[in-house]
């Protein structure tokens, strides 16, 4: 997961608004490190990086609001959308990974959910961390409650509409990060704080 | 003429009678009449019944009435009703509002300003022209809360009077309630005995609590959505820490009211709240008669407020603009009222204040400010809890990281702490979603202020917070799943719900066990040992 990075040029005895426009700058350096990932539709892992970092980005001006021009509100707010949209985008894309898994592993079944999940368990061990939680994957790959068939039709179903929804909420999402930087989204908020662009 | 079917019901006529109605006097509601049955064999009729009758749309009583106009200024409208006005009827004849949004300049200035004052004349210039075009003489203006706290209120108002010939009352707060009381309740539908009404303003808030149908308890509370807006919600659309930074304060302050009783039901009136009515309506595709307002109209209209700015919602729902930017204020306002009042269900009453000052002229004449069921005595008047004072962005802006980091911190090291119970009674899944935001907050405020922390303390706290955070996560997000999942539902064909039934029923245990796992955790968490990590981490 992409954690913060700690502001270190701050000067604790100077007035927050100073401090806040540095942190913001950093928080915004952080964001846009994922975004040459915006046009590969399945980088999940990546994705869900940007939502990371776009919330913080936002909860960052949201803590400083006080602090900062008036005029970063609206900022604040195009990027709780942002946020939203590649949040469905995750939760669809869980589903969809928890579907195929649950499918396929009725056929193959899987000894131990930690070998997907990447969590110390009783299997081996393996470098690949799942996005999946372990306790939702115990649930559904349990061969002792495995569905019947008609059960797995409506799940093949359910899974090819759930693929479909997952391509517009990618297309949408993408639509809006474009829009953003048509408007120049990061020079807008570097000019509204006064600082400098920073590459993380 | 019409004349109730029971009254003459019970009446036992010999068939060789006939009846003859003599009409007596004729007093303002009704006509007094003596029933006689007369006998073809007899000479003298006797008189078989006689009372006073009620007439609906006599011409008689159409004399009564009196052709009125009155004018409401307030903070965020000023609004005008036309209307011929009987003591207990109102015949609406034009109605019409200009928002002007006095209270914002109150609130910056403290008093009205120049571009306010000429918007104030013009709109009231036109209404004098609309009331002479209907040949009214008497043009009944009351001002509140905007007013009432502008430091010029006086020059204002000898203003309006010479430059447009209108006199203005400034009301108080009280006496603002009374008449919106008879305003909103007059008449009288589906209202009873122990109710309550409430104005939700643009400057206040007033609150009438009403017993046996007569007022118990009124307060005038000096919140209202314009104040809500200007204080706190003033972005558009709202963000979504101002939106929990309002609720916060709404919770809070309401709790201190001290209300004689529940009450049974709240009728609410007030622009916002009507324009929120017409909202839900056209949301929720319901029925254009229905003034019954509930508190997922309430969430549904919220959910979309808090999304869309108000220029949208004007255009998609037909409000004013300068409505639609106070409507996410007036929406929490009543939110917080509902919860209080322990209600789910409230009556949207199209009338208030400015039908509250007509029934009041009708029924006491020129004297009607003065009568005690406008002006009710201090044993009624509850007390209305102050305002905090919101420290300035100037002095904010005066703030060292290391002084902003002692308010920040503790602040949402409490929010956080707050949600602990409501998780726990696992009632509502929003509040595991609540304290889920709560936290990440939090960590999103530790991050910002970690170099001004001690590092042991501030770890220590770092790692409870994100331990909490996780198991809120994981919880929250079988929860979205499992909404999502129950939405295609509906969708779904009959064959292909089994597969998706097992997918809820495997998910539905999954999460009873993640909701063992995170009150394990926060039944074992010291909330008093983590305050202290918290403030110990800030250092003096």
């Amino acid at each position: 997961m992409a954690k913060a990075r700690s502001v270190t040029n701050l000067d604790v005895q100077a007035p927050t608004a100073q401090n806040a426009a540095k942190i913001v700058q950093v928080r915004l350096a952080e964001m846009y490190e994922w975004s040459n990932h915006i046009d590969s539709p399945y980088a999940v892992r990546e994705l869900h990086n940007l939502r990371i970092t776009a919330k913080r980005l936002r909860y960052t001006l949201e803590i400083f609001a006080d602090f900062l021009p008036a005029d970063c509100k609206p900022l604040g707010k195009e990027l709780e959308q942002l946020q939203n949209e590649l949040g469905a985008l995750h939760d669809s894309d869980v589903l969809i990974a928890l579907l195929r898994l649950c499918l396929g592993s009725q056929d193959n079944p899987i000894p131990d959910p930690a070998m997907i999940t990447g969590q110390k368990g009783k299997g081996p061990k393996t470098k690949v961390r799942s996005f999946i939680r372990p306790e939702l994957l115990s649930a559904v790959l349990d061969p002792s409650v495995a569905p019947t068939a008609q059960e797995r039709y409506g799940l093949e179903q359910f899974l090819r509409k759930q693929e479909q929804v997952r391509q517009e909420q990618y297309q949408a999402f993408r639509q809006h990060w474009y829009q953003l930087q048509e408007q120049e989204f990061r020079r807008h908020l570097l000019n509204l704080i006064g600082q400098e662009l920073v590459t993380a | 003429m019409m004349m109730y079917e029971h009254e003459l019901s019970g009446v036992p006529l010999n068939s060789c009678s006939y009846i003859i109605i003599i009409l007596c006097t004729l007093s303002q509601s009704g006509i007094l009449f003596y029933m006689f049955e007369q006998h073809v064999s007899r000479n003298e009729p006797s008189i078989v019944s006689f009372g006073l009758h009620y007439m609906e749309e006599t011409m008689e009583h159409q004399l009564q009435m009196i052709k009125c106009a009155a004018i409401d200024i307030g903070s965020n409208s000023v609004e005008l009703v036309i209307a011929n006005c009987a003591p207990d009827s109102l015949e609406l004849i034009k109605d019409d509002q200009t928002m002007v949004r006095l209270g914002e300049n109150v609130k910056v200035i403290g008093e009205i300003g120049q571009e306010k004052r000429e918007a104030l004349l013009t709109t009231l210039r036109k209404y004098r022209g609309e009331a002479e075009h209907e040949q009214i003489n008497v043009v009944l203006a009351v001002a509140t809360e905007a007013l009432r706290k502008a430091q010029n209120r006086q020059q204002i108002v000898d203003e309006i009077e010479r430059t447009t010939g209108i006199q203005v009352h400034i009301l108080s707060g009280i006496v603002e309630a009374a008449l919106t009381y008879h305003g909103a309740t007059y008449d009288g539908t589906e209202l009873c005995a122990d109710a309550a009404v409430l104005d939700v303003g643009g400057g206040s808030t007033e609150l009438i609590i009403v017993q046996q149908r007569h007022i118990a308890w009124l307060s005038s509370l000096p919140i209202g959505s314009g104040w809500l807006h200007d204080q706190i919600l003033n972005s558009d659309p709202p963000v979504e820490d101002d939106i929990q930074e309002a609720q916060d304060f709404l919770s809070q302050y309401v709790r201190q009211l001290y209300i004689p009783s529940l009450p049974q039901q709240l009728v609410v009136t007030g622009s916002s709240a009507r324009a929120l009515l017409k909202i839900a309506r056209q949301m929720l595709k319901k029925d254009e008669q229905v003034a019954h307002f509930t508190r997922k109209d309430l969430a549904v209209c919220l959910s979309m407020l808090e999304k869309v700015r108000s220029e949208e919602v004007a255009q998609r729902y037909g409000v004013g603009q300068e409505r639609a930017k106070v409507l996410p204020s007036g929406a929490l306002l009543l939110q917080a009222m509902m919860e209080y009042l322990h209600l789910d269900e409230v009556i949207i009453s199209r009338y208030g204040l400015r039908e509250g000052v007509l029934l009041a002229y009708a029924r006491y004449g020129e004297q009607w400010l003065e009568h005690p069921e406008v002006r009710p005595d201090d044993s009624r008047v509850g007390v209305a809890p102050p305002v905090p004072e919101r420290v300035s962005r100037n002095e904010k802006q005066r703030e060292t990281f290391k002084q902003s980091v002692r308010n920040e911190l503790p602040k949402r090291g409490k929010k956080f702490l707050n949600w602990i119970d409501d998780v726990l009674q696992n009632d509502d899944i929003e509040s595991v979603h609540k304290m889920r935001v709560a936290s990440r907050r939090l960590r999103a405020t530790m991050d910002a202020y970690e170099s001004a922390c001690k590092a042991k303390p501030f770890r220590k706290t770092y790692q409870q917070v994100k331990q909490a955070a996780n198991l809120l996560g994981a919880a929250r997000d079988t929860d979205v799943m499992v909404q999502h999942i129950q939405e295609q539902m509906e969708q779904i064909v009959e064959e292909e719900k089994a597969g998706i039934q097992w997918l809820l029923d495997h998910l539905a245990s999954c999460r009873k066990q993640q909701q063992q796992e995170l009150e394990t955790f926060l039944v074992d968490f010291d909330e008093q040992r983590f305050q202290q990590q918290l403030a110990s981490s800030i250092g003096k």
